[in-house]
């Protein structure tokens, strides 16, 4: 049989072999990540293709002429992608019956042809067509994904993609749906003890909507209470709509139970069932890696020195805490995305470049580049984000890379703060607030971080500038307008830090 | 053909465009105060306060304009100097802002964020300034004012659109326009 698969793929067979299609069959989704097939930094592109050429063009691939949108309505064969008339940018990706390559989904891929499917998601693992999530394995979540499909096209299809990749050490405590009430504070006790050394709990939503939490207790005592956010032990906020929450991101009140049992109260709009995913860290990791979205703006040899610049300094910054940056798997957007994804206009358009992380399939922190944001230099998709999750408005950061390329060139940043800015929005994805906030009140519960209160606003004009902040917080990476190159994390908050499930052995 | 005319006979056109376009004279200010405001403006995330932006003196207000204006700034300090100045409901900045949208030599982001400060500080006041930027040369500047127009004024917006998405050639200004409409 693998000799007769041979065949299909190697061209030698003659279109539309019927063999060929029923010899397709899945083969065991891959638990780990494919090994680095490049060089760490490499971006990915196509430089194999010539530029006048369409991708994939393989004319010896065995297709039929039968649409499909996911593989249960093949006969014979997958549902694959026509490469045939494949092309067409910021439209959907056409589908037929067919044979394409080997690799099963979720494995990662450079290029279309390499997967069993025919796809290969931008955000670089193979992904499987469906049209609902009954399609996909109980683990995925039917989602919209991105793919590259000719020199200057990107098309858009529904796949199964994982609802979580977790890195080893990163227990998956629960993935499964909870019925809610809708515009009502929900209880929701997790099925778990306050036992790892940090514990994050997802709550997921089937469509864009809007929550909050609204309470989380530890053994039925109060942590947080967004109605009195100030006195969190444990601050919780619910960024677009995904509610997210890191316990513990602070040391516990005095006298919690730190094997109690866990509670979140959850405010849903208009919504019965959600998805909740806990995730158990164990703390043994150390290495981050990065997949940084050349989304919204073109690469360039100096963007992406600044880019270099920022990730190396940002290594630095890791290992202040002891960890260090892994491998870093750059992607390319091509075509009308490079123009659609250009400028945020607004946080909620912000996060709709999260979407394209979808089928990364790897343990990896999205970061995704765009030219400039209305109201961000750089915008986390939460505190924490959706650490072990792509493609949802809360996966990922983005950064403003036009405007801080024009801010380096017009002497208003210094070329060393890339890396804090990085640093800044990846510490709010991994669980930290602001040391204090523009107008000088304090969330973040931190013992060790310098606050920098009203009675510092010289000017009276409301708002705490760097200057007025001086050895009370401006250089910490975590102020809230940190513009120091030099600035530093402190211990708490390095220990929250590390206490990220994002993080590898 | 009434355009072709008109651009063949307005010969002094050219020299008003240019005056009507060029910047604000440059005025002298405290280059310190605008650091510190520049400062202000440029935040890592979210927006200066409208209530700061009020709360600005004269001499602060008029750094806001040469932030905002003055080629040699970096451009995000002029772009949010630009989106800052909304909070400004005066006839200066509208002038501004339009000068900014329409400058063809303008970085497209700035004048981008000019159409969307047209919008929000001026509503419909400001809708036939925008609408004119819908046949702008820039794509990024269609794009900018096909979003504009919704924010000053949704009810005459849809007519605008359906207009420029019949002549529209990006296909993402199409997309953005398309998504406009669908409401």
């Amino acid at each position: 049989m693998r000799g007769l698969l041979a065949l299909c793929f190697v061209g030698l067979a003659l279109p539309l072999v019927p063999a060929c299609y029923r010899s397709q069959s899945r083969p065991a989704r891959p638990d780990a990540p494919a090994p680095d097939a490049g060089p760490d930094d490499a971006p990915v592109g196509r430089p194999d293709v010539p530029r006048d050429a369409p991708l994939d063009a393989r004319p010896d691939t065995p297709l039929s002429r039968i649409g499909c949108r996911s593989d249960a309505e093949c006969d014979e064969g997958l549902c694959v992608l026509d490469v045939r008339e494949a092309g067409a940018d910021l439209t959907p990706a056409p589908l037929v019956c067919g044979v394409a390559g080997r690799a099963a989904p979720a494995t990662e891929c450079e290029e279309n042809a390499e997967c069993e499917n025919g796809l290969c998601a931008f955000a670089g693992g193979c992904v499987e067509p469906c049209r609902s999530d009954a399609d996909c394995p109980s683990s995925d979540r039917c989602a919209p994904v991105w793919v590259i499909t000719g020199r200057e096209a990107m098309q858009q299809v529904s796949a199964c993609v994982r609802w979580v990749d977790a890195p080893e050490g990163t227990a998956v405590v629960e993935n499964g749906t909870v019925a809610v009430t809708p515009f009502a504070s929900n209880e929701l006790t997790l099925g778990t003890a306050f036992r790892p050394r940090r514990t994050v709990l997802f709550v997921a939503p089937r469509a864009s909507l809007n929550r909050t939490v609204d309470r989380v207790t530890l053994d039925g005592r109060v942590v947080f209470d967004v109605f009195d956010f100030t006195a969190a032990a444990n601050p919780a906020v619910a960024f677009f709509d995904l509610a997210s929450v890191l316990l513990p991101n602070a040391p516990l009140p005095a006298g919690a139970n730190p094997r109690g049992a866990l509670g979140v109260a959850l405010t849903a709009d208009a919504e019965s069932s959600l998805r909740r995913i806990v995730l158990e860290y164990d703390g043994t990791g150390t290495t981050l890696d990065l997949n940084v979205y050349w989304l919204g703006i073109a690469q360039n040899a100096s963007r992406r020195r600044i880019v270099t610049r920022m990730t190396e300094g940002y290594a630095e910054l890791l290992a202040s805490f002891g960890a260090r940056l892994g491998r870093i798997r750059q992607r390319v957007a091509v075509g009308g995305t490079l123009d659609a994804r250009a400028i945020a206009d607004d946080e909620q358009e912000a996060a709709e470049n999260f979407a394209y992380g979808a089928g990364a399939g790897r343990p990896a922190l999205d970061v995704f580049l765009i030219a400039s944001g209305t109201t961000l230099l750089g915008m986390a998709g939460g505190i924490p984000g959706a650490m072990t999750m792509h493609g949802t408005r809360s996966s990922g950061v983005v950064i403003g890379l036009d405007d801080l390329e024009t801010g380096i060139d017009g002497g208003f940043f210094d070329a060393a703060y890339p890396p804090v800015l990085l640093g800044h929005e990846v510490g709010h994805f991994l669980g930290l607030f602001h040391t204090s906030e523009a107008d000088g009140t304090e969330i973040e519960p931190l013992g060790d971080t310098p606050v920098c209160d009203a009675s510092r606003d010289e000017n009276g004009d409301g708002l705490l500038e760097p200057a007025e902040c001086a050895g009370f917080g401006a250089e910490n990476v975590m102020f809230w307008g940190v513009q120091s190159s030099d600035a530093t994390f402190s211990p708490s908050q390095r220990d929250v830090l590390r206490g990220a499930a994002v993080l590898s052995p | 053909m009434i355009r072709s005319l008109l651009l063949v006979v307005c010969l002094t056109c050219p020299a008003i465009a240019a005056a009507q376009l060029a910047p604000a004279p440059a005025v002298a200010i405290d280059e310190g105060r605008a650091a510190a405001i520049a400062r202000q403006l440029v935040r890592i995330e979210g927006e200066v306060p409208a209530t700061w932006v009020r709360g600005l003196g004269a001499a602060d207000r008029a750094i806001l304009f040469v932030l905002a204006e003055d080629p040699a700034r970096a451009l995000v300090v002029r772009r949010r100097a630009v989106l800052a100045l909304r909070h400004l409901a005066e006839p200066a900045v509208r002038a501004l802002l339009e000068r900014r949208a329409s400058d063809p030599s303008e970085d497209a982001i700035v004048s981008r964020y000019a159409l969307r400060a047209l919008a929000l500080g001026f509503g419909e006041e400001a809708f036939d300034a925008i609408v004119a930027r819908l046949g702008d040369a820039r794509a990024h500047v269609r794009e900018g004012a096909a979003e504009a127009l919704v924010l000053a004024d949704p009810a005459r917006a849809r007519a605008a659109l359906e207009g420029a998405l019949a002549v529209e050639t990006s296909p993402f200004v199409r997309r953005t326009i398309e998504r406009l409409l669908a409401g």
